[in-house]
């Protein structure tokens, strides 16, 4: 086990595009960091560099105190999943898994033992003679994950370990991982595009956007207190809501009004302090889908209530998800499994203004 | 309309069966008739199995002692055996030149990004667009030269190199000639390997040469099969570069030889014999690629598409 530590690390590429950009990132030992963030944000290339992969343009990483940079992959005590599994085709899931050990010339028999180990571990040990062709998506997704811990290194890299498994499978390798974690307990760093695995999976998660840094907190912090306009509109599912408008203060109150001018918002007594100082300025207002809540009455509130023309209505089951048009912009509610009003039909909507977001609208930074 | 075009393309394809399979039928059916019965009967039943006209005379070979003694005579008297033993070397030795310094070069060209990749692969693959008879001459005298330099540095040893009428001149050239086409080959089927599976393997600890060895080299293995098939038929076969660089008998190669047998038989050709020795020399082909045809087309397709 061991901590792994990134200082202002860069990587630019032949021809001068920058992947990643001046990351700096602390795992602690037995931490589960989750690095999270839309394709071609710079997520895989750092991990790459944590496994040694892709050369350090600028910056240090360390693990386990040591600095790493020049030290190639096989001498940094690590072991990788990849996406794509790649399991040697041509061996069998038994010596997929003893291959490292082989080359690292362990003993034969520790080699069979930590083999079998980790077959039992992962529910495997039915399949060692197996080649991987012969296994179905989720079979080698363990094999993978057993040719990892059997190696029993210091750190685990996940490069989107999930992606090619169906629903199902995913949720329940998402639930295998965590428990490898917690048996195990060490560090993992885990990559993935998905917004709700990082937020199941990690102890800390990594937003990243076009090779920076945007947000580094716990998943719940990460739901209640986003950074910026992208941490907050990336993760949730579906995803914030967004209001284009300006701050005024009028009489006493201050008021969000939306730049068409159909809506008007009180700005919540417990926000005001913080908001005070950018009246008169624009602001992007979120809200979560869950905070609209449905109005049982169909009788707008003053200042806490929405008037929106229905667009579309999905019943879930557990709940409905009602997609909204107000003022020209869109905006989705999670709302109660019975309601479900008619399509193009007028509804009227209720905002829990305490749980909204504000935006700078020019930078994008979040004011509350 | 569909009807006739599914007739049509079956009438050509059938036309083309018989233009590739009746000549081999021919030869073998051949093999196995004396003279005197392919003068008479060469494109009937063999009379090794309608029995011959002759069966009352016993001055005439019966058809089983004429079979038996083309392939015989072939084999010891004109010396097919020492041929056939010498196109086993060349091919070889050359294909295995051919596919270890194929793979290694391909894999590093498909695989590596280093500064002259791309300049170094359109170099091998030029080799391509010379035709095989312009370098004949110039290299005849080249390898006098490269004998003459290597002899100089090799003569304190007690030991002179003749690239000239050796096995070993033969086999280099057969190994210059076949590179471009298996890098060529088998830089596409390197790059069709995940190379995932390279970043896997070091991180479980092996070197290039292990990732080569072990991962990479198993995995081309239908690409590898396909270059040997290939290069295996051509030289095999090859009869102008033997011409020219080899000319004593007891190095001569089978295409030699079997030209060489009707050569000086020119005022009296067994017949019998020389198709015996052509069906020595198809015979091995016939086999490989009957062994190993699943592996060419599997070779051909899986290059050929990325991913």
């Amino acid at each position: 086990m061991a901590q792994v530590g990134l200082k202002e690390v860069s990587k630019v590429y032949p021809g001068g595009i920058a992947a990643v950009r001046n990351v700096s990132l602390e795992v602690g030992d037995g931490e589960f960091v989750v690095l999270v963030g839309p394709s071609g944000c710079g997520k895989s290339t750092t991990l790459r560099m944590i496994a040694g992969l892709e050369e350090v343009t600028e910056g240090e990483i360390s693990i386990g105190g040591r600095v790493v940079n020049e030290v190639p992959p096989k001498d940094r005590d690590i072991a990788m999943v990849f996406q794509n599994y790649a399991l040697y085709p041509h061996m069998t899931v038994y010596n997929n898994m003893a291959f490292g050990l082989k080359l690292r010339r362990y003993p034969k028999a520790e080699i069979d033992q930590r083999v079998r180990e980790a077959a039992r571990v992962l529910e495997i040990e039915e399949l060692l003679n197996r080649k991987p062709k012969a296994l179905s998506g989720g079979e080698r997704q363990r094999v993978a994950l057993g040719r990892a811990i059997v190696r029993n290194p210091q750190v685990f890299l996940f490069d989107e370990p999930l992606s090619n498994l169906d629903a199902m499978l995913r949720v329940q390798m998402r639930a295998e991982i965590e428990k490898l974690h917690t048996r195990l307990g060490t560090t993992m760093i885990y990559v993935t595009h998905d917004q709700v695995e990082a937020m199941t999976m990690g102890d800390r998660i990594v937003v990243m956007l076009d090779g920076v840094v945007q947000q580094i907190s716990t998943p719940s912090e990460l739901y209640q207190k986003p950074v910026n306009r992208f941490v907050a509109g990336f993760i949730g599912s579906p995803p914030m809501n967004f209001l284009e408008g300006r701050l005024k203060s009028e009489q006493g109150t201050l008021r969000f009004t939306s730049d068409m001018g159909d809506v008007a918002l009180d700005v919540h007594d417990s926000h005001r302090a913080a908001l005070e100082a950018h009246a008169g300025q624009g602001v992007l207002m979120g809200i979560r889908p869950e905070d609209l809540l449905e109005n049982a009455t169909q009788t707008p509130v003053p200042g806490r209530s929405l008037t929106a023309t229905v667009e579309m209505v999905e019943p879930l089951g557990a709940e409905t998800y009602l997609y909204l048009s107000v003022d020209g912009h869109s905006i989705t509610g999670r709302v109660h499994a019975d309601v479900l009003p008619q399509v193009a039909s007028t509804h009227v909507i209720d905002l829990d203004l305490s749980k909204a977001h504000y935006f700078d609208a020019s930078t994008g930074e979040a004011i509350l | 309309m569909q009807k006739i075009s599914k007739a049509l393309t079956y009438t050509v394809l059938f036309v083309w069966l018989a233009a590739v399979v009746l000549p081999i039928v021919w030869v073998f059916s051949n093999s196995i008739r004396s003279s005197q019965e392919i003068y008479e009967n060469s494109f009937g039943l063999p009379w090794l199995i309608t029995g011959s006209p002759y069966a009352d005379r016993p001055d005439v070979p019966t058809p089983v002692e004429a079979a038996v003694g083309n392939f015989q005579n072939a084999w010891t008297k004109s010396n097919f055996s020492t041929f056939f033993m010498n196109s086993v070397l060349v091919t070889t030795v050359s294909l295995a030149g051919i596919l270890s310094f194929g793979a290694m070069a391909a894999y590093a060209l498909a695989r590596f990004d280093f500064r002259f990749n791309r300049p170094l692969y359109l170099f091998f693959i030029s080799g391509m667009m010379v035709p095989a008879q312009l370098v004949l001459i110039p290299l005849f005298f080249q390898f006098s030269t490269i004998s003459d330099g290597l002899t100089a540095l090799t003569r304190p040893l007690g030991y002179e190199v003749q690239l000239h009428n050796s096995l070993t001149g033969l086999i280099t050239i057969y190994i210059a000639l076949s590179l471009p086409f298996t890098i060529l080959l088998l830089t596409g089927f390197f790059k069709s390997l995940p190379s995932a599976l390279r970043e896997s393997a070091i991180i479980d600890g092996a070197s290039e040469w292990t990732v080569f060895r072990q991962i990479m080299l198993p995995l081309a293995r239908p690409g590898l099969v396909t270059a040997a098939i290939f290069n295996f038929l051509g030289i095999w076969n090859e009869y102008l570069f033997a011409l020219v660089f080899v000319n004593s008998p007891e190095k001569k190669t089978l295409p030699l030889g079997l030209a060489s047998v009707s050569i000086q038989a020119q005022y009296k050709t067994d017949f019998g014999l020389m198709f015996a020795g052509l069906v020595i020399i198809m015979v091995p082909t016939l086999l490989v690629y009957l062994l190993l045809q699943r592996q060419l087309t599997k070779g051909i397709t899986v290059g050929a598409l990325k991913g």
